[in-house]
């Protein structure tokens, strides 16, 4: 029995070994391409700073490759795959926040008049505290919240607390909505319906008839996908509220 | 797209390959395959036709959209028929064209889209808004003018255009035009020759004459114009023979800048007199040049090719013979002249312009955007001039102006405006002044610039909340991050907190550690856990000491109550049986089994029926309160010291 257990602690010792030693050249081979994907990025030849990320990506789907990618897609002027692989960034690292400013950055110099904000304020307003703590952030906050009230009721039940039920309503009230917040920032942040036009100018129906052209949508713009489907044409909710029909051909799923 | 219908029908043939058999499918997907991308090559466009011109009011007439190499998926976007009835349509329909050349296969799809329109009121109208989107991209059709007239007016029109399905008025204009034509060539060569025919001096068509009888021509209507002044050009074929012909080189336009007019009656022949002869005339091109440099610039030739049907003299008679004929118009020259030394709030602009400000509107804020328009409006080369040199004061911040173009006519003068928009935001609340600034332009009526001075613009800015800066333009827009230039790390981005099991552990932990001291504290302040502190012994004294009261107060019943309530309370917390489950004989029982002396449980069963023989039974002798009172002190003492031992 005892020789066994060590027997196998060795052999699994040895499997550390191994498998290190090989992922670590396999890093080594990683790093290489990726400086010299840099360096070709930083000598402006994006083209085939692009060929050696898609290369690197096919290895390991990384943030920081899908971003160094989306920055080289941008400097060729394709928008619309830029801000897909910045979301596809931000999907395996929703703290990469220069990714998030990229996104804002292509989203407000191409000129479209598309509004880019809700036009309900309460909805705005959701936006903007969503996006005010990043999803570990409010996961954070509503760890601390949970412990407060729960401290908050022992010490009701101790009798040891002023306006103890304001206090653990308060309490409540704010874990609740900071797990809320939590739940959806990470659902976001999982991006399961999440779209981008890839073609500019693609147009947005009002119904799946193509009865009326809503807006021009310039590439780039981010989608919300629904399950509603007719025609090649899907259902879509775009971020700032606008509802309507578009061609599934002119938008690519940012999980697939 | 193509690729996957390629790899399609490639994996559907070679699944059940015989060759034989599918040699000729492979064949005509082979071609199929060949003219697709040949004319997917080809760039989609789209015309507008109209039936006829003009329309009468309550006339049906129809609007025909085509679209060439027309390809998959495209949509079509239908026009507004403001000032029409639509009676039918969109009528969809399509053909296809396959032309073989000396460049090899050429295939066309048609598309058209018809309409059937009646005309509402007179007036000139145009339909507008027709377009179709092709790969995302969206391609105009190009407005068409309807001009609508009363019916008397038509009746009036010196070239009517009848409309081509009325046979007879066809006819009919083709004798007036014949007999016109005929009058007027009498009137030309009637003293040379007498007239035998139609067309009559037959000498004049043969070959020999052919460059009098066709011939392309560039008409200017200015030769020495200054720089950046207008010069109109139109080329026009001059034809007294049949013929059809192609464009064949469009000019190169060196040195200008050039705008082209639409040609609106083109392949339409209007009849003009030409050194005493009369033509068909076709208007090919018409655009606006507008000279870049002084000096002499050439206006290239416009060039054209196709065939010619001139007469030929057999011996006999004259018949017709069709030659090939390549024209080519002839080469202008201009003479630009330079202008004058310019001042240097000049900014380019040559024709009869003007200049108008508008100042932002009052009541602005810090947050607002303000908008400072200036306008060129008037008549020359719009298109070609530049910003007014405006210095804006600090404080005040400016990106380069937008700009918006807006062409009404372009011949004989292009006019309408150019505006530009400055776009300015204010750092901080406070009156800010553009100080006056000079605009100048060549005035070609005048043959000198002009000036226009504009007096300072004296703007108000209030203090504004900040917010709606803040909202409309994030400070993080206007910077773009570059690559990420560090080592490549392994897991550049961790698990989602939510999605870790040390999450919910965290979550679980204050849960559980405070529920828990929570609880104990509950339990605590309970009703149950009182009687637990205070103990059974003392449970049994506080009774015992109310007894005593009630002995003393001489009060029996109440007395023996209390004693016996004493007993079997002290002994049901001990023994942990509820008070309602308890009887003599399983008291006894469980004290047996509790390993008591047997003396000691008898004392005490004898004691309880004592208690209750004096409570219920009037004939019972009573030994005396303060006897009971001590036997069961005593019990009480003794059970005490029992329990506590163990």
């Amino acid at each position: 029995m005892g020789t066994g257990i060590r027997v196998l602690t060795l052999l699994f010792l040895v499997g550390i070994l191994l498998f290190s030693t090989k992922s670590m050249a396999q890093n080594e081979e990683l790093n290489n391409l990726w400086k010299t994907a840099n360096t070709a990025y930083n000598a402006g030849q994006y083209e085939s700073a692009i060929l050696d990320y898609e290369s690197l990506l096919k290895q390991r789907k990384d943030a920081w490759i899908y971003y160094n990618l989306a920055t080289a897609y941008f400097k060729q002027k394709e928008e619309g795959k830029a801000v897909l692989n910045y979301m596809r960034a931000l999907k395996l690292n929703p703290e990469l926040s220069k990714a998030k400013e990229n996104i804002d950055f292509i989203l407000h110099q191409n000129g479209s008049k598309l509004p880019l904000e809700n036009s309900l304020f309460l909805i705005r307003w959701y936006q903007y505290l969503l996006k005010a703590l990043s999803a570990n952030g409010w996961a954070v906050l509503s760890l601390i919240m949970l412990t407060v009230t729960a401290l908050a009721f022992f010490l009701r039940t101790k009798k040891q607390l002023k306006y103890a039920n304001r206090w653990l309503a308060f309490g409540i009230s704010m874990t609740v909505l900071s797990f809320l917040l939590a739940f959806f920032a990470f659902r976001e942040n999982k991006m399961e319906n999440k779209a981008v036009v890839f073609q500019n100018n693609t147009f947005l129906f009002d119904s799946e008839k193509k009865g009326k052209v809503l807006w021009i949508l310039p590439e780039g713009t981010i989608l919300e996908i629904s399950k509603q489907k007719r025609k090649g044409l899907v259902f879509v909710t775009l971020d700032n509220g606008i509802k309507g029909w578009i061609d599934l051909n002119e938008v690519e799923m940012v999980s697939g | 797209m193509k690729i996957v219908y390629l790899e399609y029908f490639c994996v559907n043939l070679f699944l059940g390959f015989k060759p034989m058999r599918y040699l000729k499918q492979l064949f005509i997907l082979f071609l199929f395959l060949l003219g697709n991308s040949v004319s997917s090559a080809q760039k989609v466009s789209i015309v507008a036709n109209v039936s006829h011109q003009p329309v009468v009011v309550g006339e049906d007439f129809q609007v025909v959209y085509t679209i060439n190499n027309a390809v998959r998926g495209i949509d079509f976007l239908n026009p507004n028929f403001v000032n029409f009835t639509l009676l039918s349509g969109p009528n969809r329909g399509s053909s296809t064209e396959i032309v073989m050349d000396n460049t090899g296969m050429k295939r066309n799809e048609l598309v058209t889209y018809s309409f059937v329109l009646r005309a509402k009121q007179t007036g000139t109208f145009q339909i507008k808004g027709a377009a179709i989107r092709v790969n995302g991209e969206r391609i105009a059709a190009p407005n068409i003018t309807v001009k609508v007239v009363s019916s008397s007016a038509k009746q009036h029109n010196d070239f009517p255009d009848f409309p081509d399905d009325d046979i007879d008025a066809f006819f009919k204009r083709q004798q007036q035009l014949a007999r016109k034509m005929l009058q007027q060539m009498r009137d030309f060569q009637g003293d040379q020759e007498p007239l035998q025919e139609v067309r009559p001096n037959a000498s004049e068509l043969t070959i020999e004459h052919i460059n009098d009888n066709i011939f392309l021509k560039a008409e200017v209507d200015k030769l020495n114009p200054m720089v950046g002044e207008q010069v109109n050009v139109t080329y026009k074929l001059y034809t007294r023979l049949g013929m059809s012909m192609q464009p064949a080189g469009v000019p190169q336009l060196n040195g200008f800048w050039a705008k082209d007019d639409e040609v609106k009656d083109m392949g339409q022949a209007h009849q003009e007199n030409y050194h005493g002869r009369l033509y068909n005339v076709f208007t090919l091109k018409k655009t606006a040049l507008f000279p870049q440099k002084s000096g002499q610039l050439t206006i290239d030739p416009f060039k054209a090719s196709g065939w010619v049907n001139v007469l030929e003299n057999n011996g006999y008679s004259y018949v017709e013979k069709r030659v090939e004929k390549e024209l080519q118009s002839q080469t202008v020259v201009l003479n630009v002249k330079p202008l004058p030394a310019s001042p240097p709030s000049f900014t380019g602009g040559v024709g009869i312009m003007n200049l108008m400000v508008t100042t932002p509107k009052a009541n602005l804020t810090t947050d607002d955007v303000i908008q400072l328009k200036l306008k060129i409006h008037g008549a020359g080369n719009l298109d070609l001039v530049e910003a007014p040199k405006l210095v804006f004061p600090s404080g005040l911040n400016s990106l380069e102006p937008e700009i918006k173009d807006s062409i009404g006519e372009l011949m004989p003068k292009m006019d309408g405006y150019r505006e530009f928009t400055y776009n300015l935001n204010a750092n901080a609340a406070g009156s800010y002044t553009i100080p006056s600034f000079d605009w100048t332009y060549f005035n070609t009526d005048e043959n000198a610039f002009r000036t226009i001075t504009i007096n300072p613009i004296t703007i108000v800015v209030d203090k504004g909340s900040g917010k709606a800066i803040a909202v409309t333009s994030t400070p993080q827009v206007n910077k773009f991050n570059e690559i990420i230039n560090l080592p490549l790390i392994e897991n550049s981005g961790a698990a989602p907190l939510f999605a870790q099991w040390y999450f919910w552990g965290l979550v679980l932990l204050p849960l559980v550690f405070f529920g828990g001291l929570s609880y104990k504290e509950i339990l605590k302040q309970s009703g149950l856990s009182n009687h637990k502190n205070i103990g059974p012994d003392k449970i049994a004294q506080q009774r015992l000491a109310k007894a005593l009261g009630l002995m003393n107060s001489n009060q029996n019943a109440e007395f023996y109550e209390e004693i016996s309530k004493a007993i079997w309370l002290y002994l049901s917390e001990h023994l942990q049986i509820p008070l309602s489950n308890l009887n003599k004989q399983n008291l006894e029982q469980s004290l047996q089994r509790k390993g008591l002396a047997p003396q000691l449980i008898n004392d005490t069963l004898n004691q309880i029926e004592h208690c209750e023989r004096s409570l219920y039974s009037p004939f019972y002798e009573k030994t005396g309160l303060a006897n009971s009172y001590q036997e069961v002190s005593k019990l009480i003492q003794q059970f005490e010291d029992v329990f506590k031992r163990k």
